[in-house]
């Protein structure tokens, strides 16, 4: 078979610039640590680690929501225990001022400190969180309670029946508050007219009424902790999901390194072979070359 | 005796022949298209009284050694080969338009905008979130714009590559129909012109990466090629072609000055046609598709609801546009960010019901079956996707062209190791010659003295 020179230097050629565009592409995944930047260097992988990046870049926005709904919603939990607290002292003053030992003064003194009670109350619900008012319902750029002699008690509710919520997952909402309506709608009556009739009792110096009235204030307190603890459950249950997230987003996170980044021992040894291979090509080429004819006329 | 100068004389002839075709080989080893030629000798001789008496040697002719169906085969390679490396550089500049090591691509710039908007949908009163959705917004619209305008470039680009392409080609007809000539000429006066012969190749190799053709050589040795069927060059003349271009249909005609027209599916110039015709404008309906969906779909949920300022219901873009280009945010949204809807309810500033679903479409599977930013990624990957189909594409056809090189090189290529040991071998072929004809003046010389 003839052999030319000119078959040898092609053949170094592209042996040469083989090796260099391999050398080319181990540096690359070496030096950025990423196997697939782009698509053409793994268009699958690239289109999949794309799909699982979107899907990662989903649930880290549900766990910011669920951040922003944790804040408001224990700050909202806190709000109420404070408000069953004061209930509990409500409760307390009424079962001091049914008790025959008390007299008319006395029970004014009692009024007075439950209209004290109850403006706390309503400051207390009135909580916002930064520019919004966590327990007026969707409407919540308007104070839910104004103590302006308006609505039942003298408290107007300015709240809706419709609770704040986040979006938790994908078709999943949570309510992160309740709503100053929900909490003012006891099965004894509206909560601020409830606590309004006990000083007026007092005031009226009306044991009868007062003694009846103990159920009453036991039904707000019944209100006030059944919608704290379902507010407890959506908290717990907006823990959990972030909780899963997190752990879903580690084993996601691999997927996409496992395609898309690069595998440094693999590489590593891609490179030593790549090396050898380039050297030996120019040290029998440079030889090869020497042999001619024209050394020996 | 006289014979004997005779002899001597034709050997020097033959020598120095011999000598003057090896020396132009090793001299255009190099030189492309150059095919190697060897002397064809015969001795010469006579019948005389009583026996067969040699006269020396007669050169009979001088080869051209070439394989001429390798070159055939090879020029089909380099047609597909021309193909696949225009296509590769054009899909190389598509990608890098459309997809990033750096992330920020389409994909990632409509998932934020979704994520801004699930944001809004929990913290529907806060002014910050709407003002970090109106700027995630408006890179979304600004990545459409600058990956249409993109495209748009490179289509400009592969045009004017496909007209210098065309004039490279006539060019090359034309020089291929001055050759024909000399060739015709030689072979009509029984001395073929390999000089001719050698340049032909390399002009045909030059055109088998521009365009696709069937060659074929007539009985008076011209060369005759046809594109798509169409013959482009014959034995008198070769046509030239002008490329005709409509700009908003994305067409391209090639046509010969007799007004005919033809297709060419290979090729640089083919490969350019394609992408101008096909690829790169269905990229970019593509990408239209996308701007349009999502104009669509956000238009339809967003318009159900209502801003922090007013009641009155608003589109999040502007309807009016076209697709990627012209995709903008609707301009109110743009002066005052309360008015984006998040509330299901006029004057309910902390319902996020409308931000809630806008962020929900990113779930639902509202182009071509699949969600919006499956889609984009698919979308952002093709130009790659081809580019790495054709990149293994051209590593086969390099390993075949490579292989059919080293087969033609066989037949055709100068060895210079061996001209040199044949120079060697006609220097002392001369020099025997110049030893007969010595010998035989010597022979003369005696005869004379013997007269004097």
């Amino acid at each position: 078979m003839r052999i030319t020179q000119k078959i040898l230097f092609g053949n170094f050629m592209r042996d040469i610039n083989r090796n260099r565009s391999e050398l080319a592409s181990v540096q690359s995944e070496l030096s950025s640590g990423k196997r697939v930047r782009v698509p053409s260097q793994g268009p699958t992988e690239f289109e999949r680690s794309r799909i699982i990046e979107e899907n990662l870049r989903k649930e880290e926005q549900y766990q910011s929501n669920i951040n922003g709904g944790l804040r408001q919603g224990r700050l909202a939990q806190e709000a109420l225990d404070e408000t069953t607290d004061r209930m509990i002292d409500i409760k307390r003053i009424l079962t001091q001022g049914a008790n025959d030992s008390a007299d008319a003064d006395v029970r004014t003194n009692m009024a007075d400190e439950i209209a004290g009670i109850r403006d706390s109350m309503i400051n207390t619900l009135n909580q916002s969180y930064g520019d919004r008012y966590l327990f007026a319902g969707t409407n919540s750029s308007e104070k839910p309670f104004e103590n302006d002699g308006g609505g039942p008690g003298g408290v107007t509710n300015n709240s809706n029946d419709t609770p704040p919520q986040v979006n938790a997952a994908d078709g999943v909402k949570l309510d992160i508050s309740v709503t100053g309506t929900e909490l003012r709608d006891t099965d004894s009556g509206d909560l601020f007219e409830v606590v309004g009739n006990i000083e007026q009792a007092l005031r009226d110096n009306d044991t009868d009424q007062l003694s009846a009235m103990i159920d009453d204030i036991d039904g707000l307190i019944e209100n006030t902790t059944t919608v704290t603890s379902r507010l407890g459950n959506n908290i717990n249950r907006m823990e959990y999901l972030f909780e899963q997230y997190e752990s879903t987003k580690i084993a996601q996170q691999s997927d996409v390194s496992e395609m898309v980044d690069t595998d440094y021992a693999q590489s590593f040894s891609e490179l030593q072979r790549v090396q050898v291979a380039f050297d030996s090509a120019m040290a029998v080429h440079s030889t090869m070359f020497g042999n001619s004819l024209l050394n020996y006329l | 005796m006289k014979t004997l100068f005779e002899i001597s004389k034709s050997g020097l002839r033959s020598a120095e022949r011999s000598l003057s075709v090896t020396s132009n080989n090793v001299i255009n080893a190099d030189t492309p298209g150059y095919s190697r030629q060897r002397v064809d000798k015969e001795p010469v001789g006579m019948q005389m009284t009583g026996f067969h008496a040699g006269l020396g040697v007669n050169i009979t002719s001088i080869t051209r050694m070439r394989n001429e169906m390798t070159d055939v085969v090879l020029n089909e390679k380099r047609q597909d080969m021309g193909f696949l490396k225009e296509k590769e550089q054009i899909f190389d500049q598509l990608e890098a338009s459309m997809a990033s090591d750096s992330g920020g691509d389409l994909d990632m710039r409509i998932g934020k905008v979704f994520d801004m908007f699930s944001e809004l949908s929990a913290d529907p009163q806060d002014k910050s979130v709407r003002n970090s959705l109106m700027t995630e917004a408006e890179q979304l619209t600004s990545k459409f714009a600058d990956i249409s305008r993109n495209i748009d470039r490179t289509s400009d680009i592969v045009k004017d590559n496909t007209n210098s392409t065309i004039e490279n080609i006539n060019q090359l007809l034309t020089d291929l129909d001055s050759l024909n000539d000399a060739i015709t000429q030689g072979q009509a006066s029984g001395k073929p012109d390999h000089a001719s012969l050698d340049l032909q190749v390399e002009k045909l190799e030059e055109l088998a990466g521009l365009i696709d053709f069937e060659s074929q050589v007539t009985d008076k040795g011209a060369l005759e090629l046809r594109v798509g069927g169409v013959l482009v060059l014959d034995e008198d003349k070769a046509s030239s072609i002008r490329g005709e271009v409509d700009d908003v249909e994305k067409s391209f005609n090639l046509r010969l000055d007799s007004g005919k027209t033809i297709q060419s599916a290979g090729g640089k110039l083919g490969a350019d046609i394609d992408m101008y015709e096909n690829e790169i404008p269905g990229m970019k309906e593509r990408l239209d598709e996308v701007a349009n969906t999502l104009v669509e779909q956000f238009n339809a949920v967003h318009s159900q609801g209502y801003g922090l300022e007013d009641d009155t219901t608003r589109n999040f873009f502007d309807p009016s546009s076209t697709g990627a280009s012209d995709i903008r945010i609707n301009d109110d949204l743009k002066q005052d960010v309360g008015h984006i809807a998040a509330s299901s309810v006029a004057g309910e500033a902390g319902n996020g019901d409308i931000a809630g679903q806008v962020a929900d479409l990113r779930n639902e599977p509202m182009i071509g079956g699949r969600k919006v930013v499956d889609y984009a990624v698919n979308l952002i990957s093709t130009p790659g996707r081809n580019l790495s189909e054709i990149r293994s594409n051209i590593e086969v056809r390099d390993s075949e062209i490579s292989m059919l090189n080293a087969q033609q090189e066989r037949e055709a290529g100068v060895n210079v190791d061996e001209e040199l040991s044949m120079m060697i071998q006609y220097q002392n072929a001369y020099q025997g010659a110049a030893r007969v004809m010595s010998a035989a003046q010597e022979m003369y010389d005696t005869l004379i003295g013997i007269v004097r």
